[in-house]
């Protein structure tokens, strides 16, 4: 099993949640989150004009922070859709971090492995 | 590739992140939360305040999400550490776990 972490735009994610639900991934955990990243959470301070950038600290921005565990079969097929639905093509439309799952595990029933996910 | 997960003290986020700044390391997610440890979540007031020790059930944390590369992660972990610390039960955890992949999402790339 793998759980993909997706940080995305917030606006986005009735978007992703259409799209993972199409391909039967309907388990999903949704966190607020905020974030910056080589930006420093200027969106769109990589365009500033001769090269200057307006330099504010500390700036973070809204962002969700999705989590679904999948089988190592699906993983790539969700990756490549949450990547092709937020794709704008500017800066800050996130990053996904994919991690192997050791165990999981279903609380209702205890049932364990990929029968707990599926 | 690693990635780091900081529990720590809300108050100390900013400097953190200005210690990270001066790194070049400054991209990471945030997230707010609540925990208890050990300690089941007391605070102890000043002395000379004269209060009774408080109890709580949980105490506000920040969680910091930061991914790097292997060679940056002792660095990195330090610096935090280094930055939380006030020396006070409560400075907070930090997780490392190992990641396969990386994605940027605007290209599509692999990796940091």
């Amino acid at each position: 099993m793998k759980e993909v972490m997706a940080i995305i735009r917030p606006d986005k994610l009735p978007e992703t949640k259409a799209a993972l639900t199409k391909m039967g991934v309907l388990g999903l955990t949704i966190m607020s989150a905020e974030g910056r990243g080589k930006q420093k959470g200027q969106e769109g301070a990589h365009k500033a004009a001769g090269g200057m950038r307006i330099y504010q600290s500390r700036v973070f921005v809204q962002k969700v922070l999705l989590t679904v565990v999948v089988k190592d079969t699906e993983a790539d097929q969700v990756i490549r859709k949450i990547m092709s639905v937020n794709r704008t093509g500017e800066a800050g439309d996130g990053k996904i971090i994919v991690c192997l799952v050791d165990e999981c595990i279903r609380i209702r029933t205890g049932e364990t492995g990929v029968a707990a996910i599926s | 590739m690693q990635l780091i997960r900081a529990i720590v003290r809300p108050e100390c986020e900013a400097k953190i992140v200005d210690e990270l700044d001066g790194m070049g390391l400054g991209a990471m997610t945030k997230i707010s939360g609540f925990g208890q440890g050990r300690q089941k979540a007391k605070a102890e007031a000043p002395v000379e305040w004269d209060m009774p020790l408080t109890k709580y059930d949980v105490v506000p944390k920040t969680m910091l999400m930061i991914v790097a590369d292997d060679d940056d992660t002792q660095m990195i972990v330090s610096t935090i550490m280094k930055a939380a610390r006030t020396g006070g039960e409560g400075d907070g955890k930090i997780f490392v776990t190992s990641i396969n992949e990386v994605y940027t999402v605007r290209t599509g790339a692999a990796g940091i």
